[in-house]
Parts: C-alpha cells; sequence; structure tokens
C-alpha cells in the first residue's frame, strides 16, 4: 500500500469528509467489470453501490493487510456470491446462444452497406468472448476476470479467494483452456 | 507428437509471474518449440480478448449515487466527526431554511408559473400494466415541460404496443413505411389519452418542429407514428423556455435532491412482462419510442466518451434523437430487426454493439425519462423482473431518407463537441446524417408463443 493510500485509508478510518470517495471511487470502473462478468450487467448497477456501501461501513476493520483494492474486490465477490445465491446469474454477455458466433446477425449487418465493417467485426467478436465466458464455471470466470480485467497479480488473487498461489496458476491455466475450446480455437487477435 | 513442457508455465511466463531464471527457460524452450511458442502467442491473444470483453465503465449515475451516500451521510459508520459534520449541517440548514423560506416560496411560485406557462399535461392517466417508462407527471414534475412521444394509433393509444414483426429475414417490417409491423391488438381498456397524448398523436412528422440546440440538430419528430385526429402544433423541446428547462433538468439527472439511489439505479432493460402472443411464424415484439428528448451534447460526449484505449470500445454516441426498444426472441433476430427498423427509417446501421458500449446514452435517456415521470421504487422492481439487452445499434438517419425529413439538415450537428462526436460515430462525414436513433432491442420475456425463424410454419 502507497504512502498516500494509507493517508487515506487513516482518514477514512477517522471518517475525514472525501478520504473514502477519493480512495474507493476511482476502483469504480474496476470493480463494475468484476461484478458485470459476475453477475451480468443487469444487477451490477446495484451489486457495485453495495460494495461500496459495504466498503464504506466496514472500513474502521480495513487493517491494511492488504491494499484498499483487494480488500474491496473480496467485497465485491463476495457480494456477487452471495448475489448468485438468491438468483441464478447470469454471466457476461450470455444470450443462450450456443457460443460460436455462428450466424451472427453482426456478420450480414457488417456486411450490408459498407458500414463500418472492422467495427462490426470487433463488437462480434466480443460478444463471442463474452458468451464464451458465460459458458465457464464461476470460477473459472471469476479467476480470469481478476486476473486480465482486475489485473491483479497471483499473490493478490490468492489472497483475495484465499488460495494457495498454486492454485491459483493451475485455476487460470484450467479456465483459459476451457475458453479456448469454448471459442473453437479461434482467438480474437 | 505433443511437447510435454509444463503448460502452466507458460501460463505465468505470459503473466508476468515468472521469475527471472524460469523466464529465461521459458524463453529459451519457446525460441526452440513452435508449439509452445503457438501457445504463447495464443494465451496473449486470449489475455487481450478477455480483457477487451471483460472492461466496462461504472455507470455516471452508479457512482454519482455512491458519491451522494458516502459522502451525504446516509450511511453509518462515518464515526463521531461525521456525526458532529452532519448535524452543525441540520442546524445551518434550518437556520438558512428559515431565513430564507420567504424569499424562496415566492421565487418558487414564479418558477411553477413559469413552468406552468410552457409545461404540458401529464401523458395520460394511468400507466398500462407492465409499463416502465410510463410518462406522467404534475406540479411535482416540471420536467414534464419535455413531452414524451409515445406509439399512437387508433386501436391502441397506448405507450407501447405490441405489434408483429414479421419473419421474412430480408424483407421489411408490413407497415414499414412507419417502420412498424400491423398493430396486433389494442390493450384491454386503454386509458384515454390525455390532451398531451393527443398532441403527440396528431404529430405529424411534416410539421415537425426541429430545433438547433448549441449547434446539434435535435428533431423532436417521432421515428414511427401512426396518428389520427388533428394535428396542433408541437412545442420544440429545446427552444426558448423549454429548452432552458430541459437543459436544467438534464443536467441535474443524477442529482436529484429528492431521488434516492435505488430510485435512480435501474436495470439495463426498460422491458417488462409482455403478453404472449402468437402469430405463426411473428415474433413479438414491443415498441416504445421517447422522442423529444435528447441528452445535452455535452453529457452525452462525457458519458459515452470512448473507454481506454486497450480496450478498444466504440468512440462515443452522439446525441441522439430517439430511442426505441424492441423485443426479439435471440440475438439473430435481433440483428434481423435492427437491419429492418433502420432500411424503414431510411438509416445506416453505424455502430452494432452490446449494452455498454452504449451503456452512457441508454442509461441517460432512459434515466431522463424515468426521473422526469417520477419513476420510483415500483417501476424499478418491475424492471428488474425484465429482459437483457441482445443488442443495441446506433442508426443515422441521412437527410431526405425516411418519413421524417424536416430538419435542419447535417450541417448544423457538425459543430462543437456533437460534430465530433457524430462524426466519430459515422466514421466520416457526420454532415450527412440529419439525426440519430438508438435501437436497444431486448429479450423476449413472453414465455411460448414467440418462436424462431423457419421454426413453425
Amino acid at each position: 500500500m502507497s504512502g498516500k493510500e494509507e493517508e487515506l485509508v487513516a482518514a477514512a478510518r477517522k471518517g475525514v469528509s472525501g478520504a473514502f470517495e477519493e480512495l474507493a471511487l476511482p476502483q469504480a470502473d474496476r470493480i463494475f467489470s468484476l461484478l458485470a462478468g459476475m453477475a451480468g450487467e443487469t444487477d451490477a448497477e446495484d451489486l457495485l453501490q453495495e460494495t461500496f456501501l459495504k466498503a464504506y461501513r466496514n472500513i474502521g476493520g480495513f487493517r491494511g493487510g492488504s491494499t484498499f483494492f483487494t480488500w474491496i474486490t473480496r467485497i465485491a465477490i463476495n457480494t456477487a456470491r452471495s448475489h448468485a445465491r438468491k438468483k441464478k446469474p447470469v454471466g457476461l454477455g450470455e444470450d443462450g446462444g450456443d457460443g460460436n458466433g455462428a450466424g451472427d446477425p453482426f456478420d450480414r449487418l457488417a456486411g450490408d452497406g459498407g458500414g463500418p465493417v472492422d467495427v462490426l467485426s470487433r463488437e462480434e467478436e466480443r460478444e463471442r468472448v463474452r458468451r464464451s465466458l458465460a459458458r465457464l464455471e464461476d470460477d473459472e470466470r471469476e479467476i480470469l476476470l481478476l486476473r486480465e480485467v482486475e489485473e491483479l497479480s497471483y499473490g493478490e488473487i490468492a489472497g483475495t479467494l484465499d488460495i494457495t498461489e498454486a492454485a491459483v496458476r493451475s485455476r487460470l491455466h484450467r479456465a483459459r483452456r476451457r475458453l479456448h475450446d469454448f471459442l473453437g480455437g479461434r482467438v480474437p487477435s | 507428437m505433443k511437447c510435454e513442457f509444463d503448460r502452466e508455465l507458460l501460463d505465468a511466463y505470459v503473466d508476468g509471474e515468472l521469475g527471472s531464471e524460469e523466464a529465461a527457460l521459458v524463453e529459451k524452450h519457446i525460441a526452440a518449440c513452435r508449439e509452445c511458442g503457438d501457445e504463447v502467442e495464443m494465451l496473449r491473444n486470449l489475455s487481450s480478448s478477455v480483457r477487451d470483453a471483460g472492461s466496462r465503465k461504472a455507470p455516471p449515475g452508479a457512482v454519482a449515487a455512491i458519491r451522494e451516500r458516502v459522502g451525504g451521510g446516509r450511511v453509518s459508520g462515518g464515526g463521531v466527526r461525521f456525526i458532529y459534520t452532519a448535524f452543525a449541517a441540520a442546524a445551518a440548514l434550518i437556520v438558512v431554511t428559515a431565513v430564507s423560506m420567504r424569499g424562496f416560496r415566492e421565487a418558487e411560485r414564479q418558477e411553477m408559473d413559469r413552468i406552468s406557462r410552457i409545461s404540458t399535461p401529464a401523458l395520460r392517466d394511468e400507466p398500462a400494466a407492465g409499463e416502465v417508462l410510463k410518462a406522467e407527471g404534475g406540479p411535482a414534475a416540471p420536467a414534464d415541460a419535455v413531452p414524451v412521444v409515445t406509439m399512437q394509433s387508433p386501436a391502441a393509444p397506448d405507450v407501447e404496443e405490441s405489434r408483429t414483426y414479421s419473419a421474412a429475414r430480408e424483407e421489411n417490417v408490413p407497415g414499414a413505411e412507419a417502420g412498424l409491423g400491423v398493430p396486433a391488438a389494442a390493450p384491454a381498456a386503454p386509458p384515454a389519452p390525455s390532451p398531451m397524448a393527443r398532441a403527440d398523436a396528431a404529430f405529424e412528422p411534416e410539421t415537425a418542429p426541429t430545433f438547433d440546440r448549441g449547434g446539434a440538430a435535435i428533431s423532436g419528430a417521432p421515428v414511427l407514428r401512426e396518428m389520427p385526429g388533428p394535428a396542433p402544433a408541437r412545442r420544440a423541446v429545446g427552444q426558448g423556455a423549454e429548452g432552458e428547462l430541459e437543459a436544467r433538468n438534464g443536467g441535474a439527472l443524477y442529482n436529484e435532491p429528492k431521488k434516492t439511489a435505488a430510485d435512480i439505479s435501474l436495470p439495463k432493460s426498460a422491458g417488462g412482462a409482455v403478453p404472449a402472443e402468437t402469430f405463426g411464424r411473428a415474433r413479438t415484439e414491443r415498441v416504445r419510442t421517447l422522442g423529444g428528448f435528447s441528452p445535452a451534447g455535452a453529457d452525452a460526449a462525457a458519458h459515452t466518451a470512448a473507454k481506454p484505449g486497450r480496450r478498444g470500445d466504440i468512440a462515443s454516441v452522439p446525441p441522439v434523437s430517439d430511442y426505441l426498444v424492441f423485443e426479439a426472441v435471440s440475438v439473430e433476430a435481433a440483428g434481423e430487426l435492427v437491419r429492418n427498423k433502420a432500411g424503414s427509417l431510411g438509416g445506416d446501421v453505424l455502430r452494432v454493439g452490446a449494452f455498454e458500449d452504449f451503456a452512457g446514452a441508454i442509461n441517460l435517456l432512459r434515466k431522463g425519462a424515468l426521473l422526469r415521470s417520477g419513476a420510483g421504487p415500483a417501476e424499478k422492481a418491475m424492471a428488474q423482473e425484465g429482459t437483457r439487452t441482445l443488442l443495441v445499434a446506433l442508426v443515422g438517419v441521412r437527410s431526405g431518407a425516411g418519413t421524417a425529413q424536416t430538419g435542419v439538415g447535417g450541417g448544423a450537428a457538425g459543430s462543437g463537441a456533437e460534430g465530433a462526436a457524430m462524426k466519430a460515430a459515422a466514421g466520416g462525414d457526420a454532415g450527412e446524417f440529419y439525426r440519430y436513433v438508438l435501437i436497444e432491442v431486448v429479450q423476449t420475456t413472453s414465455p411460448g408463443p414467440a418462436v424462431e425463424a423457419g421454426e413453425a410454419e
């Protein structure tokens, strides 16, 4: 934890006005990405607020054993998991499709009228990845999001998920191979 | 023969999690082993793809709500200093309120007088069952001065209508000149349209005013319309006092003091339950049109600004004059629908993406409409049962295309930040586009009857 973060944490714990916002809100995009990936975009907005409010209420209990981001990420994961227990998770861009992207309308749209083909093609690929991510097991998707979207190190992931670094490496490897399979071996470059 | 090199090591190498010795070992190996070299390349691409697909931007409304609830002191746990601060603020507020009440009331009276001169009545008296986006108002909702344009027909003068969508793949929807299929059925006992609804219903495209706000062309023209009755003049949103009002309200979307975070935190779909209807190969769809409401250009630019470069997202979404919500049973059907709608509008599909790519623009439109209508927890709860967005498309309607011909043309749309956003979205000269329509297609929530194309004869 950097010196500035330590100061902000200390100030937030004392209830100094604005300290918590300065500490936490810069993380909103990354936390939202994680929540949207785990619970679906529909619910992510509410979960984002729930996560930050939990963090605010419990900042007094944050002892600085990890970075603030790791700490709030853990809260987000617990919030999303709790939500998933109450409601079947939607997943990342899940649409009930077959997952291989074949027959998507984007192909035809992109091919029709000289539109911005590149953009549509990119959208198609992104959607295809999202559908494949949605087909992963929860723990696989979770660890991929923590690594690729949240950009946590293996050590941070281990601390967040309370597993060993060896387990992180193994689970990541499994998740990536499964995702690769779901993508039919066609990984966007 | 498959290489038996430790593949987990390749993952860790790509992730930068190896020490220098191990990293050197991997590098030496992949220099000699094409299979593992390809694997490393694949892993890098996979990481990039997941990052791109998974990175999102938190909705500005949600962040503002957090800021308000945390900073506003509605959450316990801030400590003694917080209590003192809140107490002091409350005491100061009481004093200030007492002192200024007299003057405030006078100002409020004057403001209400002004609003009443430019405001419109409620769109209608009662919401339809299942409706989420409603437009009703009263003295407490002066934003009703911004009319919500709704689909109207003699048979179904309601905000929303169930219509059929032809499953023909390459043909436009029946009645395509209006952009819609044939009305499926009139809702049971539809509420009588209010004066505003009648005014909306009579709003003819050829008489539609267009207006220029800050150099941007914004059209109040509804995209799709079947209209009975006379055609009284429609107020031009964005002009004069109304324009000021809209700008003021639009700017306060996320700072509405009487709204809690729960009130403004809405799910992505505007859809609610949809009555099941069967039309053989037809699909059920529902149409809502919110016309006459457009985010201010600056807001649109701010809320739909490009995400960080590595995510490679759509640059921006220009100010949108119309926001349409349809239902379809699948992504494929949604794609067909978008193509047909764009064709019937005489427009080009400029962008197609997932919800989050347009989340800023949609949230702005949707929340604006909901806040203006005073939607609260009930609507939110209703919407939360709702649907999932299949895709979103941005359609640029060219000047001279489609049914709505009046307009200031593209020239007015090409200046300032809005013009830049339009150009970015259009990927070229934005001047040719007369207006922009955002189409959201959500998954049909009706069980059963809607069928896939070709599934039933």
